[in-house]
């Protein structure tokens, strides 16, 4: 009898479909995948470590630098965090600003997702309608912020200016158009056979196994589990919004597809929402040791100049207290444990990364099926290598 | 010191003796300031200067350069003629008090009146000073030391001090203010000839086998070395064939510059290891460029014996080295190899071998310095020293007769010149004179003449003049002031365009071999 | 000496009879805004940030000076003296020009720091139209009069610390500056130290770097005995300037005109950077290999020829101990000559 022996496969760290820096050894038998072992750290830039040297100001830069295909999502979750810490809340107006961008980046982080998932899986096409509508996202940020990908348009205490007329229009305009490229992706994928063939049935994974594996976000509620931090702890007036948590049943690659796929349309209605139902106001919280000054006011009173300053070059202070605080990144709970010591820099910045225990899944995920299945399971828990290495 | 700084607070007294700390020891002076004016400490003054300590003190003998010995000797012979002396302290602590009276016996006032030019009443009130105060604290500098009887003018201070019972005690004790960063170290160190590290004399075999054992060599000649000034005599003679110069500019710190250089051509072979290109390094055979403080890691020990750090700051320009990576690579190449690398490590040899610096660890004195002796590492350091007993069992009272100075004025060179520093620049100037801030300040040398003897010479303020000795002649632009007295000069060192130690003269002390800058007979025309 | 027991902000605190309020706040841990105040100054009065409440007392006194008394009850803060203090402070921010872009002194200046601590949000004056001269500058320390906020805390250095006494504030209210006597002045920069603003600055480092932006490396000074400690600021591995700390070292902040100014030689563009090796009369630049080489051969021929004794060896008071330490061991181990000694007697 011919005798099996058992073939090392090193997938990754520059393999196209492993959407970043992963490194998966796989362990095979013939075209089966007895073993895999993510590796990762190749994206490393201790991003948690450099925070301690900064001011809760100078981080949010960073903070754009853990998932940055959604980077504004990551902004929400470090300035809520922050202002929890100094017992802050920043003005309505701000907060809808912000969930309009935090939703957009939502888009934006499945729209890389979609693109390069279904590109892996050989569907070629779709890649390009999911990049021309992601583009609409980037112009819209680059409108408001002057940067495309990763925007830093949060501030601590509110964000960093009002919205222009230009960047209300755009919005609206995206959510006008948006369907019809939604409907498009449907089209090409959803009752597409090879897609189904290849997706259906592929990496299942059950609801107990998958809270067990500390899933969550789109991967988790593609097991059926409805837990979404917007609905169960809401934050930044998610709870003003009128939106529905789309679940799959049984957990397989396909689930984890038609959860985004529903999510797009969910975070369009958000933003339709905010967009419509802007409330006016300042968009900066009304403390002297947080919000910058207007820059008029800095060029003629001199106690603005001072104050704006010291905001940038010491930065607002924290008290000696911990916090965590976490918010519905676009790939699940994207969590910050913060302590202050007192100072303007935190004594440490944690992060809880989704991706993190999405990734930790993957041997489980993979075990059994084919090397080809591999490429369709990493695409499905749709994981970011910058938020993993941090 | 025998004393911390912070000692001038804690005394009642404080006799200032050739110091222009103000000057020269900026922050030893805001010291003397805060105890004067805040804490009603009184200031006595001795210098033949009108420095700016006598604007603050409380009395000010100034006397005629180079007569200390006969002053402090009548001081003395005051306060044991009125019975001032802690006798109980000198009972119980000090010997040779009989030698010591009979000595000062003939220093009446008016003897040392006329040798000293300071009136009598004048005398009368320092020894009562100094003489009733229950602690008093002496501090001197150059002043003192730069005598052909530099020794006999440190030992009169301290058996001034001893007299009245104020070595070992808090705020009182005889403190040498050092003139360099680690002047303290360098001699802590064994940089002398005659010692080890720790001043463990090298005529004493144990020592010797020591170090021996330590280093791994078979022994060490048991006499003295030379020291710098026989050096370059011996260089002269033939003697010494090469010298290696590290961090050092003898060409312009030496008395009687244009004889040094002469000795300096004459070695076949002379290394000098610095960071500039300095005067000497100009006249070397080999040049190694080497690293500044703010290039390397290291201690050094101040004038209080405190033992602080040294931390690197920038990275040496072009191929500059650290001083120890240079020895180390030359002695590997001669066969030796030096086992410790980094200052750390050395620093752990000196606590082997160093019994004062047994206990001071780079991890000690990280957040503040310790005063050696320091034996062992829970030892706190010792702030005061000969507290209780003195280092050696029992003082000792020296009997010292007044020498006068080497050279004394006369007809052909009628001024007396003084030497020494101003507050703007630092010894030879390699370093205060390169940037444009001090130089701003002080751009040139200026040498200060009394108002009267300038009148009289038909010299205005701000004209050059010719400064002669036997040795050579310099010229220089003038400041008339009162600050120098009728028939003295008085000159800064750090000029290379002016170099007042072309003036000066060789001849030393003969214990501590240090020159008398502070005396040379000169004279002066106007520059045409 | 006796104790007195006060109440500050409900704690009870024992002190020493003559301590001062805010020296009591301060040792039971209570912060009390101040701007004029300076540890190692006389109270100076000047700013009345540091006002506290006492009972049974109508007007708030400055806790810098007013000592405490048996049985005091003091009120550090309140809304009324944060109300109070604001109001002082704006007085005092009324003239000082928007100079912060482009001030030395921004980022560690003391105006700025009680500003933001304060939270002072806009100040109603309407600052002095003509600009002011500079009346005060030495070649090293220049003096920005519309930056000066007339604590006085320079003239108080000045006179007190040094007792020199070259500083003086002249005219009344509007038209009051600092004014110097040039004759008496030697560019110690103690004022330097002590400006809480950036209306004394030093005029080596002008605009070279920015406090936040340089590394600072504490180390002891390289001029005399002292062994001030001082931290070199460091940016693009160039010394820019020094700065020192009221609680470290023996100087207590303070430095003299080497010790501030003196740096400039550190980085200096005739510094060695290269070993030299003489050859008919003139220098050439030669490698660490050759030159290391060359003394090494030279001392051991001498050696053999000549003995030990023949090498002579001067160490440095400016090198570190352990230099000092190596280079003796190198004589008296290597050379095997106690011909070493180095300029303690010069």
């Amino acid at each position: 009898m011919a005798e099996s022996k058992k073939m090392y496969l090193n997938m990754g760290p520059h393999h196209p479909a492993t959407h970043g820096v992963l490194r998966i050894e796989l362990e095979l038998d013939g075209e089966t995948i007895v073993n895999a072992t993510p590796r990762i750290g190749y994206l490393h830039r201790g991003i948690e470590k450099l925070a301690e040297n900064r001011n809760y100001q100078q981080i949010i830069p960073l903070t754009d630098r853990l998932d940055y295909a959604s980077a504004s999502a990551n902004n929400m979750g470090y300035c809520v965090t922050v202002e929890n810490l100094m017992g802050t809340e920043v003005p309505k107006r701000a907060q809808y600003l912000r969930v309009i961008m935090a939703e957009l980046a939502r888009i934006m982080g499945h729209h890389l997702w979609i693109g390069t998932h279904a590109l892996d899986i050989g569907a070629m096409s779709v890649v390009f309608y999911a990049f021309r509508d992601r583009e609409m996202i980037m112009d819209i940020n680059e409108e408001i912020a002057g940067y495309r990908l990763t925007p830093t348009f949060f501030r601590i205490g509110g964000v960093a200016h009002d919205a222009t007329p230009k960047f209300i229009q755009m919005v609206r305009d995206f959510v006008k158009w948006f369907p019809k490229g939604l409907d498009g992706y449907h089209k090409l994928l959803t009752e597409n056979k090879i897609w189904t063939t290849r997706t259906m049935d592929i990496g299942t994974i059950s609801a107990e196994e998958a809270v067990n594996y500390g899933f969550t976000g789109p991967s988790l509620r593609g097991s059926g589990v409805a837990y979404d931090l917007r609905k169960a702890f809401p934050y930044s007036s998610y709870d003003d919004f009128d939106f529905q948590i789309p679940v799959g049943d049984k957990g397989d690659v396909y689930d984890r597809y038609l959860v985004r796929m529903e999510e797009f349309s969910q975070s369009l209605k958000i933003i339709d929402q905010a967009i419509e139902n802007l409330p006016e106001g300042p968009v900066n919280v009304d403390n002297p040791w947080i919000s910058n000054p207007d820059l008029d006011e800095v060029q003629k009173d001199i106690s603005a100049l001072i104050r704006r300053f010291m905001i940038h070059v010491k930065g607002p202070v924290a008290p000696e207290a911990e916090v965590y605080q976490a918010v519905e990144g676009a790939k699940g709970e994207l969590g910050f444990y913060l302590v202050g010591d007192g100072s303007e820099h935190p004594y440490r910045l944690k992060i809880r990364s989704p991706c993190f225990y999405l990734a930790s899944a993957l041997p489980r995920l993979m075990v059994g099926h084919m090397v080809a299945d591999a490429i369709a399971i990493i695409g499905s828990i749709d994981v970011v290598l910058g938020e993993i290495d941090r | 010191m025998t004393n911390p700084i912070g000692d001038v607070l804690k005394t009642e007294v404080i006799l200032a003796i050739g110091t222009d700390t103000t000057g020269n020891h900026p922050i030893i002076a805001n010291y003397i300031m805060e105890a004067v004016h805040q804490k009603g400490v009184k200031l006595l003054v001795i210098d033949p200067r009108h420095i700016e300590l006598v604007d603050h003190a409380d009395l000010w003998l100034r006397h005629n350069p180079g007569t200390d010995v006969a002053l402090i000797n009548g001081l003395m012979h005051i306060i044991i003629k009125e019975n001032l002396q802690d006798q109980a302290y000198i009972d119980e602590r000090v010997e040779g008090f009989d030698e010591l009276k009979s000595c000062v016996e003939k220093y009446t006032p008016e003897y040392v009146s006329s040798i000293t030019g300071v009136p009598e009443e004048k005398l009368y009130d320092a020894a009562r000073l100094y003489g009733k105060a229950n602690v008093a604290a002496i501090l001197y500098t150059m002043g003192i030391t730069q005598h052909t009887t530099g020794t006999d003018n440190v030992k009169s201070c301290a058996n001034l001090s001893m007299l009245c019972g104020n070595v070992g005690k808090v705020g009182g004790g005889v403190n040498p203010l050092r003139g360099q960063n680690n002047v303290q170290g360098a001699c802590d160190m064994g940089g002398l000839p005659n010692v080890f590290p720790g001043y463990q004399a090298v005529t004493v075999d144990d020592v010797r086998k020591k170090f021996a054992d330590a280093w791994g060599v078979e022994g060490f000649p048991s006499t003295p070395g030379l020291t710098i000034t026989e050096m370059f005599d011996a260089a002269e003679s033939g003697k010494v064939k090469a010298i290696y110069v590290m961090g050092e500019n003898p060409a312009m710190s030496d008395p009687d510059k244009l004889h040094i250089e002469h000795c300096i051509e004459s070695v076949d072979f002379f290394v000098v290891q610095d960071i500039f290109l300095t005067e000497t390094a100009q006249l070397a055979d080999v040049v190694l460029p080497a690293t500044c403080f703010a290039e390397k890691d290291g201690t050094v020990s101040n004038t209080e014996r405190k033992v602080q750090r040294v931390r690197k700051a920038v990275e040496p320009p072009g191929e500059a080295r650290e001083d120890t990576w240079i020895i180390s690579e030359i002695s590997r190449r001669m066969g030796y190899t030096m086992p410790a690398s980094t200052p750390e490590k050395i620093m752990e040899e000196i606590n082997l071998l160093t019994p004062s610096y047994k206990g001071i660890t780079y991890k000690r004195i990280e957040k503040g310095g310790i005063s050696w002796p320091c034996p062992d590492e829970d030892h706190p350091g010792t702030p005061v020293l000969h507290v209780g007993k003195f280092a050696r069992g029992k003082g000792l009272f020296f009997a010292i007769d007044y020498i006068p100075p080497a050279e004394e004025v006369d007809d052909d060179y009628p001024f007396l010149l003084s030497t020494g520093r101003v507050p703007q620049h630092f010894h030879t100037g390699t370093m205060t004179r390169r940037g444009t801030g001090l130089n701003r300040l002080c751009p040139e040398p200026i040498a200060q003449i009394n108002p009267e003897d300038a009148k009289k010479l038909d010299i205005s303020e701000g004209d050059y003049i010719e400064i002669t000795s036997r040795r050579g002649s310099i010229k220089v632009k003038t400041w008339l002031t009162e600050r120098s007295q009728l028939g003295m000069v008085f000159m800064p060192f750090h000029f290379h365009e002016a170099p007042a130690n072309i003036l000066t003269h060789s001849i030393v002390d003969p214990v501590a071999k240090i020159p008398e800058f502070k005396v040379s007979a000169v004279k002066i025309n106007k520059a045409a | 000496m006796s104790m007195v027991r006060l109440t500050i902000d409900g704690s009870e605190v024992e002190v020493p009879e003559g301590t001062t309020i805010l020296k009591a706040a301060e040792k039971a841990g209570i912060h009390i805004p101040t701007l004029c105040y300076h540890k190692r100054l006389p109270p100076l009065e000047s700013c009345n940030i540091c006002i506290v409440e006492i009972e049974g007392e109508k007007e708030p006194v400055n806790s810098c000076a007013a000592p405490v008394s048996e049985g005091l009850v003091v009120t550090t803060d309140s809304k009324a003296l944060h109300e109070q203090r604001t109001v002082n402070l704006k007085k005092i921010l009324k003239h000082h020009p928007l100079d912060c872009p482009v001030c030395d002194q921004a980022g560690e200046c003391e105006l700025q720091d009680i500003v933001y601590e304060l939270g002072i949000e806009d100040v109603p004056y309407e600052p002095r139209k003509v600009k002011r001269d500079d009346t005060y500058s030495t070649t090293l320390i220049r003096y920005w009069a519309d930056r000066c906020i007339l604590c006085g805390r320079c003239v108080a250095a000045c006179r007190d610390l040094k007792q020199i006494g070259a500083l003086s504030i002249e005219g009344e209210d509007e038209n009051a500056r600092i004014v110097v006597d040039p004759d008496k002045c030697k560019s110690c920069g103690e004022c330097l130290m002590v400006c809480p603003t950036g209306a004394l600055t030093e005029n080596l480092s002008r605009y070279k770097g920015r406090p936040w932006l340089v590394k600072k490396v504490w180390t002891t000074c390289s001029y005399c005995g002292c062994g001030c400690q001082f931290q070199l600021n460091v940016l693009d591995n160039r010394v820019i300037g020094i700065t020192t700390d009221v609680d470290t070292g023996v100087n207590q902040g303070s430095l003299c005109d080497k010790g501030r100014f003196g740096y400039e030689y550190i980085g200096d563009e005739s510094r060695l950077k290269k070993p030299l090796i003489k050859e008919n009369g003139a220098f050439r630049e030669a490698s660490w290999e050759e030159a290391l080489d060359t003394v090494a051969e030279k001392f051991k021929a001498l050696i053999e020829q000549h003995g030990p004794d023949s090498i002579a060896g001067l160490t440095s008071a400016k090198c570190t101990n352990e230099e000092n330490f190596l280079f003796q061991k190198f004589m008296r181990a290597v050379i095997g000559t106690n011909n070493v000694d180095h300029c303690a007697r010069l």
